[in-house]
């Protein structure tokens, strides 16, 4: 929470008509983390409003030159990747957080079955990687065919990467795919929420139990971060908690000396008494009835549900 | 040693009971001895089952073979319904194990002896078939504790010396699994 | 599995009894999730400790002949899954990083894209080797690193929404069994453990561990007490260590009975995504410990008040109620 990593943008290069991707070198030389595939990073994109949006790292795990992302451009989004493709140039200078990986692949399944659909198919380029250097076996199927980044995947295993025309093509190839993979492989998705459901209701059709099955779920952790005003009900002292910060970092920044352990919602020692307004938790120490009583709250990770304020009870 | 430790809470097995999985696409079946539990399966699978059904039973150390074998052979997509003797489920959920499938893929059901096997800490020996709470090693013949911790990886439960502390100083041993 | 005569170590000086994790910060003592963030240096009244993940003191060439013993009489104290070979190489790189950062005038690190050039003074180690090769190795990779530690270390491989113990070491554990335990989930590794499943302690455990992103790390501490310097205490040779327990006598609990102290780290490790877990285990004999007034008053009330379910998992049944009774006598002489 905090840390970045401060970029240069070495390469911008279009891999379709709305698929454009970045190359991210370190700027001051030290080399970037190596990661476990399937991670992605947070890109501060700047423009009117900085936004923080997530991108696969589509590139070797072991990457510490530079990484590569992909973005497309969705017109109906918060406006992050129209911002990336519109006003990020080569030279930039771009803040991103260090790797996290919601979407690492089981270590030590016997295979592979991998099913991408469009840009899904970003997380796949590290997992290609890292499962051709360890020699395990690996089946791709994506769509459409000459998508973005699959002449790079293509060449690793040729026998193990099929393209296919269109989603129609790929459901018919991963039913049958479904069949015919040995005990022990598991099955990883990634792309259009409909184009996954498809695939996992197709897997339960042929027997998969649904640990067997894993979906790119692309959720920051903690949810988004509203602003809202605070009541110190002590002093009467009225705080503004901003969209990059904690209520925790808030009160901390006002002179509020706050108790705190883990930072993470866990521990409980920074738990704070609430008189008035609504708390937003996202904590996993207070119990259901805590929650619903609404008095206490865990501001290292909590928030306010509305504008407030959030009356708490401190000076 | 055991004082203020809830049963709900430990490694023990936990048992879901053979009840065909209507999503499989194979059913592969390992009873010894075959009891009860095999006989309702099979009748629910003839009545509403789909996806072949296979049975290995009889001597437990052909069928774990043979279970060995067809699961090298087979697919994502099959369960495996394993009942019989505590020892015999054991070990047959561990060739389930090395070959591939996980434990949500393995339904299982003791419906014979609950004599167990025990690993000893000190001489690393299973003794099989115990069913008192203290029972000698048949690898070093220390009085081991049975204690309520369980290894998939060793099929068996946890023993180490119950007098360690005081040499002869036992408590009486109970038959706890018969 | 019984193992030649161990090694007699030497006690603590007072500069390591000025370093000594005291854990209780309270005169009583519940199980809780005490996760704080690590490499702060934390006061315990008399000087500091915890600045660091891998803590090397006057203790470390002892400990690693130790080590050395017990994995020459049981091999098994040391397993490496065989997916858990690039969480290995995570280690590696880990702690050398850290070592040779830390404590620079015992071990250095050149580092050259993949090559590495290790040196460790303190054992005349000097090694050259590509990262991820394990040929370039003379041991497997873990056993290699770990080989050089003064802490155990436990790797837990995430998968299934779930943490699976898949490598690790332990000779200086107390009372559990590597061997045993390895390939359990991280809730049934804490099976055996009274009270952490009601009360919520081991489920917020577990969910903070999933979540655990590379970058912060986090500790806590955990305590028990054992009759004798002895750090291997092990279930594989509890009948080594066991009769110590009921042999203890009043006039030698100063000398012979310690209080043990784990420091435990979280660490998520960055390219096999495993959750490392060193655990450093001190030893402070009672008189050491009475050194420090407030902590030998700290200690009776925390004895003297701790349930009996507690009193018994930790392995204190046949020596608390005298134990309390020495410390009171030497609290209240103190005070008088």
């Amino acid at each position: 929470m905090g840390v970045t990593i401060d970029v240069r943008v070495a390469a911008v290069r279009d891999l379709g008509p709305d698929v454009r991707e970045l190359t991210l070198a370190p700027l001051n030389g030290t080399p970037l983390p190596a990661f476990s595939p399937g991670s992605h990073v947070v890109v501060h994109v700047p423009g009117e409003r900085t936004r923080k949006n997530p991108y696969s790292l589509a590139c070797a795990p072991w990457s510490t030159d530079a990484y590569r992302i992909a973005v497309r451009r969705l017109d109906d989004g918060r406006g992050g990747s129209r911002a990336v493709h519109e006003h990020v140039r080569e030279g930039d200078v771009l803040a991103i957080e260090p790797p996290r990986n919601l979407f690492a692949p089981v270590v030590g399944a016997r295979k592979h079955l991998l099913v991408a659909g469009g840009i899904g198919i970003t997380p796949f380029v590290s997992y290609a990687h890292q499962l051709v250097a360890a020699g395990t076996p690996f089946e791709l199927h994506h769509a459409p065919a000459g998508g973005p980044l699959a002449d790079e995947l293509e060449p690793l295993r040729p026998d193990a990467v099929h393209a296919h025309a269109d989603r129609t093509a790929l459901m018919a190839a991963v039913e049958a795919a479904l069949d015919a993979q040995p005990l022990g492989t598991h099955l990883s998705v990634c792309g259009p929420p409909a184009m996954m459901e498809a695939v996992c209701q197709a897997a339960k059709r042929h027997g998969w139990p649904g640990s067997r099955v894993h979906l790119e779920r692309f959720v920051l952790d903690t949810g988004p971060m509203d602003p809202f005003t605070v009541r110190l009900a002590k002093s009467g002292r009225e705080l503004a908690v901003g969209e990059d910060e904690t209520l925790l970092e808030a009160l901390e920044a006002a002179g509020a000396d706050v108790p705190y352990l883990c930072r993470q919602g866990i521990c409980g020692e920074c738990r704070l008494d609430v008189l008035d307004g609504t708390p937003d938790h996202r904590d996993i120490y207070l119990t259901a009835d805590e929650r619903a009583a609404g008095t206490a709250i865990m501001p290292c990770v909590s928030r306010c549900a509305g504008d407030g304020p959030l009356v708490l009870d401190l000076a | 040693m055991t004082y203020g430790v809830s049963m709900a809470h430990t490694t023990l097995p936990q048992d879901p009971g053979l009840a065909l999985d209507p999503d499989a696409r194979e059913h592969l079946v390992a009873a010894v001895p075959a009891g009860p539990a095999v006989l309702r399966l099979c009748e629910q699978h003839a009545r509403d089952g789909h996806g072949p059904l296979t049975l290995l039973e009889g001597d437990e150390d052909d069928v774990l073979t043979r279970l060995a074998d067809r699961l090298a052979r087979a697919g994502v997509g099959l369960r495996l319904y394993v009942a019989g003797a505590e020892g015999f489920v054991r070990r047959a959920v561990r060739v389930g194990l090395d070959a591939g499938l996980q434990r949500d893929e393995i339904l299982t059901e003791v419906d014979a002896t609950a004599a167990r096997d025990v690993w000893c800490s000190h001489c690393k020996a299973i003794t099989r078939g115990v069913t008192t709470t203290i029972a000698p090693c048949a690898g070093c013949g220390r009085r081991l504790e049975v204690f309520h911790h369980f290894s998939r990886r060793h099929a068996a439960y946890m023993g180490f010396q119950a007098d360690a502390e005081v040499p002869g100083e036992l408590p009486e041993p109970e038959v706890r699994w018969a | 599995m019984s193992a030649t005569a161990i090694n007699v170590p030497t006690g603590n000086s007072p500069e390591a009894i000025a370093r000594f994790p005291f854990p209780f910060d309270a005169d009583g003592y519940m199980y809780s999730t005490n996760v704080e963030e690590a490499e702060k240096p934390r006061s315990n009244g008399v000087g500091e400790w915890g600045g660091r993940v891998y803590d090397v003191d006057e203790h470390y060439r002892f400990e690693i002949a130790e080590r050395d013993r017990v994995l020459a009489a049981d091999p098994a104290r040391c397993q490496v899954l065989p997916h858990m070979r690039l969480a290995a190489w995570d280690v590696v790189e880990d702690a050398t990083t850290r070592l040779s950062r830390d404590f620079p005038e015992h071990f250095s690190l050149e580092v050259r894209g993949d090559q590495r050039f290790w040196t460790n003074r303190l054992l005349g180690i000097e090694q050259s080797y590509t990262l991820l090769d394990d040929d370039t190795l003379p041991l497997e990779p873990f056993e290699w690193i770990v080989r050089q530690l003064q802490e155990d270390v436990e790797l837990l491989d995430q998968r299934g929404d779930d943490l699976f113990f898949d490598a690790g070491i332990l000779t200086f554990g107390a009372d559990w069994s590597l061997d045993f335990d390895l390939g359990m989930s991280f809730l049934e590794i804490h099976g055996p453990v009274p009270r952490v499943h009601e009360m919520g302690v081991l489920p917020r455990a577990f969910q903070f561990l999933q979540r655990l992103p590379v970058g912060p790390i986090y500790r806590r501490t955990n305590w028990t007490m054992t009759v004798g310097r002895r750090l291997d205490t092990c279930t594989e040779v509890y009948h080594e260590w066991g009769p110590d327990r009921a042999n203890l006598r009043y006039e030698e609990i100063g000398e012979r009975l310690h209080l043990r102290v784990e420091v435990q780290h979280f660490v998520r490790l960055p390219r096999s995504n495993a959750v490392m877990f060193p655990i450093r285990t001190y030893l402070a004999s009672l008189d050491e410990i009475c050194t420090v007034p407030a902590w030998a008053v700290r200690l009776e009330r925390v004895l003297a008040t701790l349930p009996q379910d507690l009193v018994d998992y930790k392995g204190l049944t046949r020596y608390r109620d005298m134990t309390v009774e020495w410390l009171r006598e030497r609290n209240a002489a103190r005070a008088g």
